[in-house]
């Protein structure tokens, strides 16, 4: 790809390296770079890097922290791609390798108090009153406390476990199917859905206190 | 019922049970003998019998799987029951846990009624204990885990008790989770003992506030509101979505959940989606790049990259996190060395932009006449257009000026040029080249 590039360069226009890289799915990138060509990382680094960046900061919500584990993230999946099987799926390993990144970070820094795998808290609070979005939607003061509302969610999403705010970012900002999210963070299908829950339920308390 | 049997009779019992083709009376007469063996010998005699009649190695007296297939077609609990009421306390080591459980379980409870028990019991148990993550991590050894009847069980058993259609518990139920036992054995006595070793370990801290059973019963009996949230996640199977939609439509708090879950991923997304609208991440890939020592591609990059510059407004800034210091093409040192050189005249008074030591550019005034008046004379010179001067310039004294030190931006361009030995310098600094093409020295 890189001798397509400079050739290009020398030469007429060639077609533009991203749209060649456009053109390739991740399996013949993740191809090309465990076949040696290093150069063809940069287009999968191109392709995720956003996500991969909206996840990370999701999860630690410092932009330079961010920009530094997606970094070390690329960085990572580059060093062990060799180990890569091309019939799994290069996007939820490569949210594998971000998420350990960064629950690493967290540990590591201890920015954000990291809990207790508190799923029995929020199970606590499963059957306590509900977050009643539709009492927000029938009048512009109530359309103004919903935006208000939707502003302090990042706050609250910073007070769930790191587990948790994974596993909301997975599902509500990647679209993640259970099993992709069990994949992902190498747990049973079944602790996805309940793990899900109870971060939804603390969530929703947590913004109830902060009404 | 008599608890007395021949070791012969014993054995062709247990035989029936783990063939599962022993009846609900023949259950029921092995639940009643592990009782009352519990009561007169203790659980260590009567294993030891049962192992024998089981034909179970020493090394593996674990009961649950042979226990799981004496299950009835017609009577699930009763001897589920009995395998849960040894397996329990045995699992959870020296903690009391399953007492509270199993001292209701003897009543003939209906099967979602005996899962509300044992999670209460639990519950009651665990108060003051903390599970956390050893014990989720210990049940989530693998991804076989997922798959073992512990799962399947409570999953059938889960559904079944929710659903709560009459009998139909019974076949389809146990009979997935007997199946799922003969096939694994070993990932179930191994969340077995993973749940009883992490209930050991953590009941022996004592440590109080927490509340152990519900990262257990979560994953073997998810609250009724996570159903709620699967759906919105649409992953229910289309059983469990019949069977949700008819309680929505009676239960108000469950629709008001399900539309909060809605409003809580509507939101997450908006909300993340502004905070990182606009976010410059192309030094992601340099960065990259540079921390892999990706040498060898990083030069024909850099060349390719430089190759494109004249057409791509970015180059410079490209070009600073690509190439090494050495090679980048603008560095904030002058050196004087002049090397006349035609220069075409820019566009406008764009490369006028920006001007600094104004004082040094005292000569430029001059030099705009002498072009305007030799321009004819010096092919290629084409004379500066009486309007790039059209910013004030400060005039210093000829042949009196000394650079010291001259900072730009690393997107500045620095042309230097003298048209004839012994005529003045000129020295234009742009720090904005968007409309530029620069042909005379660069510094």
């Amino acid at each position: 790809m890189m001798a397509a590039m400079a050739a290009g360069a020398r030469g007429g226009p060639p077609p533009p390296p991203d749209q060649e890289e456009r053109d390739l799915s991740d399996t013949d990138l993740v191809a090309l770079v465990q076949g040696g060509d290093a150069t063809a990382f940069r287009g999968l680094v191109e392709r995720f890097q956003g996500r991969i960046y909206a996840h990370v900061y999701g999860m630690i919500r410092n932009r330079e922290d961010a920009r530094d584990l997606t970094q070390e993230t690329f960085v990572k999946a580059y060093r062990n791609i060799a180990g890569f099987r091309r019939e799994a799926s290069f996007n939820t390993w490569l949210y594998r390798i971000a998420s350990n990144v960064t629950i690493d970070h967290i540990r590591k820094h201890s920015r954000l108090k990291t809990s207790e795998f508190d799923e029995g808290v929020a199970h606590g609070d499963a059957g306590d009153e509900i977050w009643e979005p539709d009492h927000l939607r029938r009048s512009p003061s109530r359309d103004l406390e919903r935006q208000q509302l939707y502003k302090r969610i990042m706050d609250a999403m910073q007070q769930l476990n790191p587990q948790q705010r994974q596993v909301v970012l997975l599902r509500e900002i990647e679209g993640f199917s259970y099993r992709e999210i069990a994949e992902t963070m190498g747990i049973p299908e079944g602790t996805v859905m309940s793990r899900l829950f109870y971060a939804r339920k603390r969530l929703q308390r947590i913004l109830q206190d902060l009404r | 019922m008599s608890t007395h049997l021949s070791e012969q009779a014993l054995e062709t019992l247990l035989e029936r049970c783990e063939r599962a083709v022993a009846t609900k009376e023949e259950c029921e007469q092995l639940a009643s003998l592990l009782q009352e063996q519990e009561r007169e010998e203790g659980w260590c005699g009567f294993r030891e019998e049962l192992r024998q009649g089981l034909a179970l190695e020493v090394e593996e007296p674990d009961l649950a799987p042979q226990a799981l297939r004496q299950v009835a077609p017609d009577d699930a609990w009763a001897p589920l029951a009995s395998a849960l009421r040894h397996e329990l306390p045995r699992a959870a080591g020296s903690a009391d846990l399953a007492a509270a459980v199993m001292e209701r379980l003897d009543e003939d409870l209906a099967l979602d009624a005996a899962l509300s028990v044992m999670h209460e019991g639990l519950q009651r148990e665990a108060a003051g204990v903390e599970l956390a993550d050893s014990v989720m991590e210990s049940l989530e050894l693998d991804e076989e885990l997922a798959a073992a009847p512990l799962g399947a069980l409570a999953g059938a058993l889960r559904q079944e008790g929710a659903l709560r259609q009459e009998r139909a518990l019974a076949d389809e139920t146990l009979a997935a989770a007997a199946g799922a036992s003969v096939e694994a054995e070993r990932p179930l006595r191994r969340a077995f003992e993973a749940l009883g070793e992490g209930l050991a370990r953590e009941a022996s801290k004592g440590i109080s506030g927490a509340d152990l059973s519900a990262a257990i019963m979560g994953a073997l009996e998810p609250d009724p509101q996570a159903v709620l949230s699967a759906l919105v996640d649409d992953e229910l199977s289309l059983a469990e979505q019949r069977a949700t939609a008819a309680r929505l439509a009676d239960d108000r708090l469950a629709r008001q959940q399900v539309t909060a879950f809605v409003e809580l991923g509507r939101a997450l997304r908006q909300e993340l989606a502004r905070e990182t609208a606009g976010e410059d991440l192309s030094a992601i890939w340099s960065g990259v790049a540079a921390a892999l020592e990706l040498e060898a591609e990083r030069l024909p990059l850099a060349q390719a990259l430089a190759a494109e510059a004249a057409e791509v407004d970015v180059a410079d800034a490209v070009m600073a996190e690509i190439l090494p210091p050495a090679e980048r093409a603008v560095e904030p040192e002058v050196e004087l060395i002049v090397e006349p050189r035609p220069v075409r005249a820019t566009a406008g008074a764009s490369l006028f932009r920006r001007f600094h030591l104004l004082p040094l550019l005292a000569a430029v005034v001059a030099l705009v006449a002498v072009l305007n008046v030799l321009g004819p004379e010096y092919p290629g010179v084409e004379p500066i257009e009486p309007e790039t001067v059209a910013l004030a310039i400060e005039l210093a004294e000829v042949n009196n000026t000394e650079i010291e030190d001259l900072v730009v931006s690393d997107n500045a361009m620095v042309q230097v040029f003298q048209l004839d030995e012994g005529a003045p310098m000129i020295i234009l600094i742009d720090e904005d080249l968007e409309a530029t093409e620069p042909e005379g020295v660069t510094l």
